[in-house]
């Protein structure tokens, strides 16, 4: 079962064109399995807060020293981490939203999105735990 | 502001009572320091002496910010500004409202809040927020600024599917003496102003964020109710004052770019003489930047403003004997950004300008023929938390 579950989030880390370093990753409670780049771009720019279900959704950016935090700006949000410094600037000093929690290793991001009702956050694929039980959710982006 | 506070107070407590007492950690806390340095050549910019330079250029500002509930934020943004004889650094309340968000196509805000008018009104105070230091006045104006700023009253907004939001709000403007609008009638008029107050304003954003990535368009505007200003030697009604204005902006990575038109019209009388009577104005602007390196970033930026979009040549101004050059303003700039860490940046930019709106000298000071062109540099520096 062990090695079933780490060949199968081998396939779907590195089946999935163009983006296979940055596995997006959510709350098991969450209901959605997959969001389209369009609705994972609103919820990490604060303006989808609520999940199907209604729960708020709880944004986690991981900003260690590997590089996966630039890699998902780029991939995900086309955004330099310029911009995206001066795009939650902009949402703080109007009210509009606070920025997403930050955490400073994968480890800490999967322990926080797996013990947060309706936490969403990414990892890079190495960072995937081997376990026979996942504790987090991998969500699929179409 | 007292209506301010009950509203706020309602909406913690008489919508939510299950509402509890939190602790000082989850209130988040963030605040800025802008100072900056203003010199022209041969005029004067706005309400400033930047002909001598000065540094009557800056803005502070602390903000409070607390989730008590999950769908449910409450803020408030203390701010001080000065730019020549507008703000005087008078510490005010920028903003203060509680927004509940209902759904993700429906959330209401409730206190004084920013206007969602064109891509950076809400933001304009926000130095670190973009690359330029000045936005164009084409589109910003600072003499009509407490026009354009914030809105009490109550707002609605969400987003809805296919990329679409929107933001509705209805209230009045909180207009202050030490405005710029209020500052600028007082040295045409050579008198000192005793009131002001506004009857309503309506306010509307649409905004689609197409499927090309990166590419969005913007439709918004305003309608003011009557603003009256009264003064010794009578009361000026502006009774009409609509604008509106089209965007498009597109983000890629480090390269960004965005224009904006605008149409506004006015109507001001007083003592039953129509000072304008209609009057529209058009203006618009492009501007690109791109980020070089994590530390460097510059941009570009031309604008262009008639006053009197059936008079671009200045023409009426001749028939009042004064200068045609007040009839439009043209401005190349250039703008260079530092980011000296993710909390300080600095910034330093050139404007070459072309007519005289914008100018602050009095007509009769600038003799019958004066240069169309000036130069106006701008440095800044910003702390941010």
């Amino acid at each position: 079962m062990k090695q079933f579950t780490v060949g199968l989030l081998t396939i779907i880390a590195f089946s999935s064109p163009a983006f296979a370093d940055v596995i997006i990753i959510a709350n098991k409670n969450v209901p959605e399995n997959t969001l389209t780049r369009e609705q994972l771009r609103e919820i990490f720019l604060g303006k989808r807060v609520q999940w199907s279900n209604h729960d708020k959704i709880h944004v986690a950016t991981v900003k260690d020293d590997d590089g996966v935090y630039e890699i998902f700006l780029k991939q995900y949000l086309n955004k330099s981490h310029a911009k995206w410094k001066s795009y939650w600037k902009r949402m703080v000093f109007t009210g509009r939203g606070v920025p997403p929690k930050t955490i400073i290793s994968e480890a800490e991001a999967i322990a926080y999105i797996a013990e947060t009702k309706g936490a969403v956050g990414y990892i890079s694929s190495e960072g995937i735990q081997d376990e026979s039980e996942p504790v987090v959710k991998i969500i699929k982006i179409k | 502001m007292k209506k301010t506070v009950f509203l706020l107070f309602t909406l913690c407590f008489g919508l939510f009572p299950y509402a509890h007492a939190f602790n000082m950690n989850q209130i988040q806390i963030h605040g800025f320091i802008s100072q900056g340095y203003l010199k022209s050549n041969d005029y004067d910019f706005w309400n400033t002496s930047s002909k001598e330079g000065t540094f009557q250029f800056n803005e502070m500002g602390i903000n409070f910010i607390a989730e008590p509930l999950d769908n449910f934020r409450l803020g408030i943004q203390l701010m001080s500004r000065d730019l020549g004889d507008a703000g005087n650094n008078k510490v005010i309340i920028d903003w203060a409202y509680g927004d509940y968000r209902f759904r993700n196509w429906l959330g209401i805000k409730a206190g004084l809040m920013k206007r969602p008018y064109g891509l950076y009104n809400q933001s304009r105070d926000i130095d670190a927020a973009r690359t330029e230091i000045l936005l164009p006045t084409s589109i910003y104006p600072e003499s009509e600024r407490a026009f354009y700023l914030g809105t009490q009253g109550i707002a609605v907004y969400g987003i809805l599917p296919h990329g679409l939001s929107y933001e509705f709000q209805y209230g009045i403007v909180p207009l202050d003496m030490d405005e710029g609008f209020v500052k600028r009638n007082e040295r045409m008029m050579e008198t000192t102003a005793q009131d002001v107050h506004n009857d309503y304003v309506f306010s509307y954003s649409l905004k689609w964020e197409t499927p090309l990535e990166g590419l969005s368009l913007g439709f918004s505007g305003f309608n003011l109710g009557d603003v009256e200003l009264e003064t010794p030697k009578g009361k000026m009604v502006t009774t009409q004052f609509d604008t509106y204005v089209g965007s498009i902006q597109y983000i890629y990575d480090d390269f960004s770019f965005s224009a904006e038109y605008k149409i506004e019209k006015e109507s001001s009388e007083m003592r039953g003489l129509k000072l304008l009577d209609g009057k529209e104005l058009e203006a618009c602007y492009a501007k690109t930047s791109y980020r070089f390196a994590e530390w460097f970033e510059i941009g570009i930026g031309y604008s262009v403003l008639y006053p009197d979009k059936n008079d671009k040549d200045g023409a009426s101004f001749e028939e009042m004997g004064i200068p045609a050059v007040y009839g439009w303003n043209k401005d190349l700039s250039v703008s260079t950004r530092f980011d000296i860490s993710d909390y300080w940046i600095l910034k330093l930019e050139g404007h070459y300008m072309n007519g005289l709106v914008g100018t602050t000298n009095h007509p009769s000071e600038m003799g019958p023929d004066p240069s169309e062109d000036w130069f106006l540099f701008a440095a800044k520096t910003t702390f941010s938390f």
